[in-house]
C-alpha cells in the first residue's frame, strides 16, 4: 500500500491530485466541513459559554476558601448530609426508574393492540405531560398529607387507618418516587410505544405459528428487540432523575435531603455557598461520569437518525 | 464539430479513491452524447462534479470556452435530471417546472406561457395542478425532464433517467427522449449502464472505466472495434469471443470476434453445451478445443450465433469472415473484416 | 381464540387502573378549587367527589394575588425559549447533517453530555453572570438559562429532520439556479415544517415547566419570577387555595394543547431524536 502511493507520487502526471501538498488536499477536504460547521456554531458557542464556563467557575470556586485553595468545603461535606442525600438520590432515582419503566412498558403493550376506547386512553395518557412538575407536585402534597388528606381519606372510607406520610423518610422518599413517577411515566410510555409499534407484526405472528404462549413471545421477541430503545429511555430519564429538584422541594422539602435541595439549601445562605459549590461538584461528577460510561457503551451518536 | 463543453485531467478522489482519474472528454454541440460503464464506475460522479454539487479534487472543465470548474452550481447554467428525479413534495406539478424560471428572474408575463408549452410537449398539460405523490413513474419522469428543459440552459445532463421506469413505459419515453433532443437541438450528455439505451439513443458513447474514458466513438464502432478485450467484454449483448491466435497461427496474439461474424465451416471446432433459440436464429454456447492447453485448461467457451438448431454434444465447426486481433496487453492491434 | 379473549379481559383492567391513577390528581385539583374551602381544605378527610359547588376561590384568588403577571411573564419566557430554540437549533442541525460523520459524531456526543448537566450546578454561576449583565429577574436572563435545557434537543430533532430530507432536493434546487439561501428557505424550510413545529412546541412546553433555572435566575419575588416558581412561593407561603387556583388556570390550557398537538409527541421526538 504504501509503496505503491510512493509510486504514484514519482510517476504523478502534471495537475494529479497526489502532487497537491498534504496541506492543500486538506485544506479541500475540509472547506466543505468549515463552511457547514459555521451553521453549528452559534449553537455551540451558546452552551459552551452558558454550560461549560459556568460547570468550570462551580468546580474552581468549590476549592476556593478564605485564604485560597482549600479542601475544607469537601471536608465539611459529610456534616451537611452528603451521604444520606446521596442514598437519598440514589434510592429515588433508582426506584422512580424502575416503577416508570414497568407501568411505561404496560402502557405501551396495551397500546399497541387494538381495543375499544383506545384513542380516550392515549389521550389521558398525554394529561402528565401537560402539568407542569411544580403543580403535580402541589396536588400531590394536598393528596398526601401528614394528617387527613386525599389519599388518608381513601384509606378511610375503605375502612383501613390514616398514614402520616411523611414520618419516615422511606414513606417521604416514597411519595416523591410516586409523584415522579406519575408525572414521568408518559413520557416513557411513549418512547417504549415508538419502539414497540415499529416492530414488524410479522415478528409475532412467526412466534404464534410456532407456538408460543403470550408470556413466551413477551420474553423473546418483544423484550429483546426493544431492548435497544428501553436502554435509551433509561439513559435518559435516568439523568433526570439524579437532578431531581422541583418535586421534592415542594413536596418534602429539606427532610430528608437529597443531592440538589442540599445544593440549593446552602447556596440560599451566602455563609455556606462554598458547600453548595462542592455538592454541586460531586452532583456534577456523578453524571459526567455516567454519561461517560453510557457513551463509551455505545449510546448516543448511533442512534440519531 | 463545434465542442460544447470539455473536461480537461479531471481528477475526483473520495479518499485515496480514485473515481475519476485523468479524465479528458469533449462533448460535441448539439451531441446526444451517452456515458456508458457499470455501476460503481464514477458516472454520477462526472455528471455531479459537472454541475457542481460536487468539487472536483483536480483538473478543468470547459463549457462554450469558460472554466466553469470553480463556479457555484447556480451559475454553471446547466440542467440535470437526477436518477430519482428529485420533484419538490412540496410543490405542485406547475410549481416544480415553474421553480428554475423564478430563480432565473424570468419574465413574469411569459412563465405561464413557456411552462404551458413545455408541458404540451411533454404531455403533461393534463396534470400541471397535481401534486408529485399524485403522479405516475413516467409522469415523474416528465416533469423532470420538462423542470430541466424549461429554462434553456447551456447543456443537458441526464443521470440514468429511465432506470426507474418499467419496461413498457421506458421503451416509449426512450423514443420520445430522443425526438425531442434532435427536435430541440440540445446538447444531452445521459448517464447509463444500459446497453440498449446506449445503442439507441446515442449519436456517441464513451465508455468509462476505472476513472476514464476508455473509448469513445459511435455505438457501433465501438460494438466492431472495441479498443481493450475489456471492452469487448463489456459492449454488446453478448460478450466478444476471444481465443488464442494460435488457431489463425498468429502466435502471441488473441482474436476477438463477435457470436454473429462467423459462418458453419470447417477451421475452428467445438463441443456444444447449450443452444437456445431467438427469433429465427440461434446461440449456441461451445467449448472449443484449446491450442494451448496448459493456459486455457484444455477447454476455451465461446458464444456463436447460428441458423440452425445443434443438440448438446453435437460438434459444431465454423469459419471466421471477421475478426479483430489483440495484442497480449488485451489492446486492439488490427481489424480484418 | 382464548388468548386473545384473555388478552381483552387484562387490557381491560390495566387501563382502567391507570386511567384512574392519571386522571385522578387533575380532578383532586378540579374539585379542590370548585368546593367552599370547609369542604376541602378545612376538613381532615376531604370527599372524594364534590359537594358543593363555588366559583368563589377562583374570583377571590384573582384579587388577592398576582395570577396573570406570572403567567404573562412564563408565556414571554416560554416564546423566546421557543424562538431561540429554532433560530440557533435548525441551522445547527442543518450544519450537522452535512458535516463529515466523524466530526458530527464528536459534536452529536457533546452536545449530548451537555444536555445530561446537571441544572442546578449550572444555574448558579449563570446567575452570577446575569447579575452583572443586568439580567437577573428578567424574561430574557430566565430564557436564555432555560434555553440550555433544550437547545441540544431542538438540535437532535432539526439534525435528524434534515438527515430523513432526500438529499439530491437540495442539490436539485442548486442546480436549478438557486443560491444557497433560496434553496434553504424555498426547498429545505418548507419540507421541515413537522420538525420545526416538534422543536418549538418542546421547548415550550418544557420552558412552560422549568422551576430549576428559573428559581435561580429570577428568585421567590413574585413580581418577577415565571409561574412555576411563583406558584412554589404561594405553596410555601401556605396559601393553599390561592395556589390551587394558580395550578388549575395555568395548567387547563397547556393540557388541551398537549391534547390537540398529541400526535406531534412522539417517543421518536421525546427522547431527543435519540430513537429513529
Ligand atoms: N460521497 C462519497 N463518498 C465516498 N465515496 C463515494 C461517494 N460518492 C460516490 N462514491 C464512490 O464512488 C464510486 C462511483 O460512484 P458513482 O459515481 O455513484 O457510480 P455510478 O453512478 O457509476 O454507479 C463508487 O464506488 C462510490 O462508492
Ligand atoms: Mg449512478
Amino acid at each position: 500500500m504504501e509503496s505503491s502511493t510512493i509510486e504514484k507520487l514519482n510517476n504523478a502526471d502534471q495537475g494529479d491530485p497526489s502532487s497537491l501538498s498534504r496541506g492543500q488536499r486538506f485544506k479541500k477536504e475540509f472547506k466543505k466541513d468549515i463552511f457547514y460547521l459555521i451553521f453549528a456554531i452559534p449553537a455551540l458557542v451558546y452552551v459552551i459559554g452558558l454550560a461549560i464556563v459556568p460547570a468550570i467557575t462551580v468546580v474552581y470556586d468549590s476549592f476556593i476558601g478564605r485564604h485560597g485553595f482549600t479542601l475544607a468545603n469537601y471536608y465539611a461535606l459529610p456534616s451537611y448530609g452528603l451521604y444520606g442525600a446521596l442514598i437519598n438520590t440514589l434510592l429515588v432515582s433508582v426506584g422512580a426508574l424502575l416503577i416508570q419503566l414497568f407501568i411505561a412498558l404496560a402502557i405501551a403493550m396495551v397500546l399497541v393492540k387494538p381495543f375499544k376506547g383506545k384513542k380516550a386512553f392515549s389521550t389521558l395518557v398525554i394529561i402528565p405531560l401537560g402539568i407542569s412538575t411544580v403543580v403535580s407536585a402541589f396536588v400531590f402534597s394536598i393528596i398526601f398529607q401528614a394528617v387527613g388528606g386525599y389519599a388518608n381519606s381513601a384509606l378511610v372510607g375503605l375502612g383501613l387507618r390514616p398514614i402520616d406520610w411523611f414520618y419516615t423518610n422511606s414513606s417521604s422518599l416514597g411519595v416523591v418516587m410516586f409523584s415522579d413517577f406519575w408525572k414521568n411515566t408518559p413520557l416513557v410510555a411513549l418512547i417504549l410505544y415508538g419502539g414497540l409499534s415499529s416492530l414488524p407484526p410479522s415478528l409475532y405472528e412467526a412466534a404464534s405459528v410456532d407456538g408460543a404462549g403470550s408470556f413466551n413471545r413477551f420474553v423473546h421477541i418483544t423484550l429483546p428487540n426493544i431492548a435497544p430503545i428501553m436502554s435509551i429511555a433509561l439513559l435518559v430519564r435516568g439523568v433526570s432523575e439524579f437532578n431531581i429538584f422541583a418535586l421534592p422541594l415542594v413536596i418534602i422539602g429539606y427532610h430528608p435531603l437529597i443531592l440538589n435541595t442540599l445544593i440549593y439549601e446552602n447556596y440560599s445562605s451566602s455563609l455556606t455557598r462554598n458547600i453548595s459549590y462542592a455538592a454541586a461538584t460531586v452532583l456534577l461528577a456523578i453524571i459526567m461520569l455516567y454519561s461517560i460510561i453510557v457513551v463509551k457503551l455505545g449510546g448516543a451518536k448511533d442512534h440519531v437518525r | 464539430m463545434n465542442v460544447k463543453m470539455r473536461y480537461e485531467n479531471v481528477y475526483k478522489l473520495y479518499g485515496n479513491k480514485r473515481v475519476l482519474n485523468k479524465l479528458d472528454l469533449e462533448v460535441y454541440d448539439g451531441e446526444f452524447l451517452v456515458i456508458l460503464g457499470p455501476s460503481g464506475m464514477g458516472k454520477s460522479t462526472l455528471l455531479r462534479t459537472t454541475v457542481g454539487i460536487e468539487d472536483l479534487t483536480a483538473g478543468k472543465i470547459f463549457l462554450d470556452g469558460q472554466d466553469i470548474s470553480k463556479r457555484p452550481p447556480n451559475k454553471r447554467n446547466i440542467a440535470m435530471v437526477f436518477q430519482n428525479y428529485a420533484l419538490y413534495p412540496n410543490m405542485t406539478v406547475y410549481q416544480n417546472i415553474q421553480f428554475p424560471l423564478k430563480m432565473a428572474k424570468f419574465e413574469k408575463s411569459k412563465i405561464k406561457g413557456k411552462i404551458e408549452a413545455i408541458a404540451e410537449t411533454l404531455k403533461i398539460s393534463e396534470v400541471l395542478q397535481r401534486g408529485i405523490n399524485q403522479l405516475s413513474g413516467g409522469q415523474k419522469q416528465r416533469v423532470a425532464l420538462a423542470r430541466a428543459l424549461v429554462r434553456d440552459p447551456k447543456i443537458f445532463l441526464l443521470d440514468e433517467p429511465l432506470s426507474n421506469l418499467d419496461a413498457r413505459v421506458r421503451y416509449t419515453a426512450r423514443a420520445e427522449l430522443k425526438k425531442i433532443q434532435k427536435e430541440l437541438g440540445h446538447t444531452f450528455v445521459y448517464v447509463t449502464h444500459d446497453q440498449i439505451e446506449a445503442a439507441t439513443l446515442s449519436d456517441r458513447v464513451a465508455v468509462l472505466r476505472d476513472g476514464r474514458i476508455e473509448q469513445i466513438g459511435e455505438y457501433d464502432q465501438i460494438l466492431n472495434e472495441p479498443r481493450s478485450k475489456w471492452l469487448g467484454d463489456f459492449v454488446g449483448e453478448y460478450p466478444m469471443n476471444f481465443i488464442d491466435g494460435e488457431y489463425l497461427n498468429l502466435p502471441d496474439k488473441i482474436i476477438g470476434f463477435r457470436d454473429y461474424w462467423i459462418k458453419e465451416g470447417k477451421s475452428v471446432s467445438g463441443r456444444v453445451e447449450l443452444c437456445t433459440h431467438e427469433e429465427g436464429s440461434y446461440h449456441i454456447s461451445c467449448f472449443i478445443e484449446s491450442q494451448n492447453p496448459e493456459q486455457d485448461d484444455g477447454e476455451k467457451r465461446v458464444v456463436l450465433k447460428t441458423s440452425k438448431p445443434y443438440e448438446i454434444n453435437d460438434t459444431v465447426g465454423f469459419d471466421l469472415n471477421r475478426y479483430n486481433i489483440y495484442n497480449s496487453e488485451g489492446v486492439l492491434e488490427k481489424v480484418v473484416k | 381464540m382464548s388468548d386473545e379473549g384473555k388478552g381483552h379481559w387484562s387490557t381491560y383492567i390495566v387501563v382502567l387502573i391507570l386511567s384512574i391513577v392519571f386522571i385522578y390528581p387533575l380532578w383532586i385539583l378540579i374539585i379542590y378549587v370548585v368546593q367552599p374551602a370547609y369542604l376541602t381544605f378545612d376538613r381532615i378527610y376531604p370527599a372524594q367527589i364534590p359537594l358543593a359547588f363555588t366559583l368563589q376561590n377562583i374570583t377571590q384568588s384573582f384579587k388577592e394575588v398576582d395570577l396573570v403577571g406570572p403567567l404573562e411573564r412564563s408565556l414571554e419566557v416560554a416564546f423566546l425559549v421557543g424562538g431561540i430554540a429554532l433560530g440557533l437549533g435548525i441551522p445547527a442541525g442543518y450544519g450537522l447533517s452535512k458535516l463529515t460523520s466523524g466530526i458530527s459524531n464528536k459534536l452529536i456526543v457533546f452536545l449530548f453530555i451537555i444536555n445530561m448537566m446537571p441544572g442546578l450546578v449550572i444555574a448558579i454561576p449563570i446567575s452570577i453572570y446575569f447579575l452583572h449583565a443586568n439580567l437577573d429577574n428578567t424574561v430574557f436572563g430566565v430564557a436564555f438559562a432555560q434555553e440550555l435545557v433544550v437547545l441540544p434537543l431542538s438540535v437532535f430533532i432539526s439534525l435528524s429532520g434534515f438527515r430523513s430530507l432526500p438529499r439530491d432536493l437540495e442539490y436539485q434546487a442548486r442546480v436549478d439556479g438557486a443560491s444557497f439561501s433560496s434553496t434553504f428557505s424555498r426547498i429545505l424550510l418548507p419540507m421541515m415544517k413537522v420538525p420545526i413545529m416538534v422543536a418549538f412546541l418542546l421547548a415550550w412546553m418544557t420552558s412552560w415547566d422549568e422551576f430549576t433555572y428559573a428559581v435561580i435566575i429570577a428568585p421567590i419575588v413574585p413580581t418577577d419570577s415565571t409561574f412555576p416558581v411563583t406558584l412554589y412561593n404561594y405553596v410555601s407561603r401556605n396559601l393553599p387555595l390561592e395556589s390551587a387556583t394558580f395550578a388549575l388556570v395555568a395548567t387547563i390550557p397547556v393540557i388541551i394543547l398537549a391534547i390537540i398537538l398529541q400526535k406531534y409527541l412522539k417517543g421518536s421526538y421525546l427522547s431527543g431524536g435519540l430513537v429513529g
